[in-house]
């Protein structure tokens, strides 16, 4: 058995998928380039993405799983957990015997942690659907992020449709990845700046005014912080607006 | 007085009136006078973007949330908190002495914009003390709603708030531009209301409720097969009821409710604990507010939008006050033991929703994943299925999940939510201890 290594996009998962079902092949582990490598005694093979290959397989999961199934497949994979490959993979192994019933058998304990995988990509997009921060730069509004799965892919349609005729950028830090819309369209693009903090007087001002509203908004006889922590885990302060800038570092 | 006149002379006169504050010291007093109105979802509207800024989902989302565990949706402040009416428990009250100040509409509209499009907020929850009358409110909140959908081209969410005794044709323009509108009652009855808003009246907030219900009504109606509807509240309309202010029991207020989604179509109730604004002595001295109660309230309220309930089957007159102790379902279930245990590869999708512990999503699961397995244990867990109090009353495939306990009694001590009501316990013990000492005393 051998060690895949891929370039941590979907294209080049399924890429891998293609391989092991061609060769009818059971993979040892499959991760992205980068993460650290186990099992070094074994053989690693570097695959790199290849559309057609990724297309194919793609469309032949669309007919025997659903597309539902391969929708929430996609999701999973943009947790980026550890090992999360291998789960997907079993997904996919399960999918070719159940076919189209594969999402009925939530009993099933590979079925079930996709799932659970794909919930947690979705939870975390709802989330920073609301947390999202933009930051008014010259003529373009910038907001930086930290999520901790990859959610860029997944946020583009719904701030195009909501600012169209806005130029907007959002970061994600952590990725140096960030997602671009120029008013017609929105794209991925590396991108290695720092978080950028100091944005004039007039951004200032609604920032003011944002952190005065946060403030008052809060029924004084109704605290409960733990609520809030629950909602809104400290972990995503570091980049909004309204938290009082000494409380944003987790742990400060 | 016609409408133009009247906005010069609230931007004029009033203007030199009020003592001057900043665009900050407003929104500080004008967003605290709002605060204590719960409502803050922005759902139920699927307004597209027409070719402006914004748009709205039906889910609604939430940007934020406030150290009392709020969710921040909406841009919730009032237009003007400079009232006329004299409602003992309103913080607005014209009898009390605080801060008073209000927007002018294009000030509104513009600080709505800023804000929506740093993704602050969904959108405008406006709402207004009465100002000078009732009217004269509402065509200052119809300006600021004008601005925004004409000028600024906004197709944010927006709530607006109905004054109770403005004009109906008001309330029709207000809908035509609005996601949802509400009416406030407030008070659960009529007597309270008299005896605690003099200057409302049930007639007052009933007859634009349901003038809107109808207008609602036709709305959606027509848009029915067409392509293009027409939009009025596409997110329907809400209340609020103040709880713990007056006397009426559980049982009263969920008639009530269950009246008003029945009649009025409402989309929500929404049941706010009363905090003490003021020492008017026709209301209660309370410590805290009935936090717990208003919990309890909600979980009753959702078994009737969504699981089926009767508020008669929950309560009556010799029991009209919710078990504090356990939520609704359970009290439900330790009444009716004789239901139970369910087979759950069998059971009704009704039925199964009546366990307490199962909501919808488990019940709509359990319904898809017994088609391709009968379920055990493990699997019920799999599915994410929370087992802490449904164990009692369900059987898997014949075996039950737990030790048989015959005694309701017993039954219902292992079904208390002991840490609710310890943690409610408990912050009302402080509160009254920190009640005890004057300020000066209070140890820093």
């Amino acid at each position: 058995m051998r060690v895949y290594v891929y370039d941590g996009s979907f294209e080049g998962l399924l890429t891998v998928f293609h391989g092991l079902f061609r060769d009818k092949a059971q993979p040892l582990a499959i991760h992205r380039r980068g993460v650290a490598a186990q099992g070094f005694l074994a053989e690693t093979v570097e695959v790199e993405a290849d559309p057609a290959k990724a297309d194919t397989l793609y469309e032949a999961m669309e007919r025997r799983m659903t597309p539902r199934a391969v929708r929430l497949l996609y999701l999973a994979h943009l947790s980026e957990e550890r090992d999360g490959e291998m789960r997907l993979f079993a997904f996919v192994c399960r999918g070719g015997q159940l076919g189209e019933r594969l999402l009925d058998d939530l009993g099933d304990p590979g079925v079930a942690v996709v799932m659970r995988m794909a919930n947690r990509v979705e939870r975390e997009r709802e989330r920073f659907l609301g947390l999202v921060r933009f930051r008014e730069a010259g003529t373009f509004f910038y907001a930086p992020i930290e999520p901790a799965c990859r959610l860029l892919p997944l946020l583009g349609d719904h701030f195009a449709r909501r600012f169209p005729s806005m130029k907007w950028m959002i970061h994600d830090v952590g990725r140096k990845e960030a997602l671009v819309y120029d008013e017609e369209e929105w794209y991925l693009t590396p991108c290695d700046l720092p978080g950028v903090t100091d944005f004039g007087p007039r951004e200032e001002h609604y920032q003011h005014l944002w952190r005065t509203y946060f403030a008052v908004a809060a029924v004084e006889n109704r605290k409960n912080p733990e609520r809030q922590r629950n909602r809104m885990p400290k972990k995503t302060w570091k980049w909004l607006v309204e938290i009082p800038r000494g409380k944003r570092e987790p742990g400060a | 007085m016609t409408f133009a006149a009247s906005v010069e002379e609230f931007e004029g006169t009033e203007e030199a009136m009020t003592v001057f504050m900043t665009l900050s010291e407003k929104l500080a007093v004008l967003a605290g006078a709002a605060k204590y109105d719960v409502s803050c979802s922005s759902s139920g509207s699927s307004r597209k973007n027409a070719g402006g800024t914004g748009n709205a989902g039906p889910a609604g989302i939430c940007h934020s949330w406030t150290e009392d565990g709020r969710c921040v949706s909406l841009l919730k402040v009032l237009l003007s908190n400079e009232c006329v009416y004299d409602c003992a428990y309103c913080v607005n009250r014209s009898s009390n002495d605080v801060p008073r100040s209000h927007f002018t509409p294009e000030e509104m509209a513009e600080l709505t914009m800023q804000f929506y499009k740093r993704n602050y907020i969904e959108g405008l929850f406006l709402s207004s003390a009465v100002h000078r009358t009732p009217d004269y409110t509402m065509e200052m909140m119809l300006r600021t709603i004008t601005l925004l959908r004409r000028e600024h081209r906004f197709s944010g969410y927006i709530h607006a708030k109905v004054i109770p005794g403005a004009s109906l044709e008001l309330a029709s323009r207000l809908g035509a531009l609005a996601d949802r509108v509400s009416v406030n009652i407030e008070l659960p009855s009529e007597e309270s209301l008299r005896f605690l808003a003099p200057q409302k009246s049930k007639h007052s907030v009933l007859a634009p409720m349901s003038h809107l219900s109808e207008s609602i009504r036709e709305a959606a109606a027509s848009g029915k097969g067409s392509s293009r509807s027409l939009l009025f509240a596409p997110a329907g309309q809400s209340t609020q009821l103040i709880v713990g202010a007056t006397g009426e029991s559980d049982f009263r207020i969920l008639r009530l409710s269950e009246g008003l989604y029945r009649r009025y179509s409402l989309k929500r109730v929404y049941y706010s604990a009363y905090v003490p604004v003021s020492d008017d002595r026709r209301l209660p001295a309370l410590a805290a507010p009935p936090l717990l109660r208003e919990h309890r309230l909600y979980q009753a309220d959702w078994l009737l939008r969504f699981y089926g309930f009767h508020p008669e089957e929950l309560l009556d007159e010799t029991n009209p006050q919710l078990d504090a102790a356990v939520d609704p379902k359970v009290a439900w279930a330790l009444r009716n033991l004789h239901l139970f245990p369910l087979e759950v590869n069998t059971a009704s999708y009704e039925m199964l929703l009546r366990v307490p512990g199962i909501g919808v999503t488990s019940a709509k699961r359990i319904l898809t994943a017994r088609k391709v397995r009968r379920l055990e244990e493990e699997h019920l867990r799999r599915l994410g299925v929370v087992l802490k109090r449904g164990r009692f009353f369900l059987l898997c495939n014949g075996r039950s999940l737990a030790q048989p306990v015959g005694d309701p009694v017993r039954l219902r001590n292992l079904l208390c939510d002991r840490t609710k009501e310890r943690t409610a316990l408990r912050n009302e013990m402080r509160r009254r201890q920190l009640l005890l000492f004057s300020p000066a005393e209070m140890p820093v």
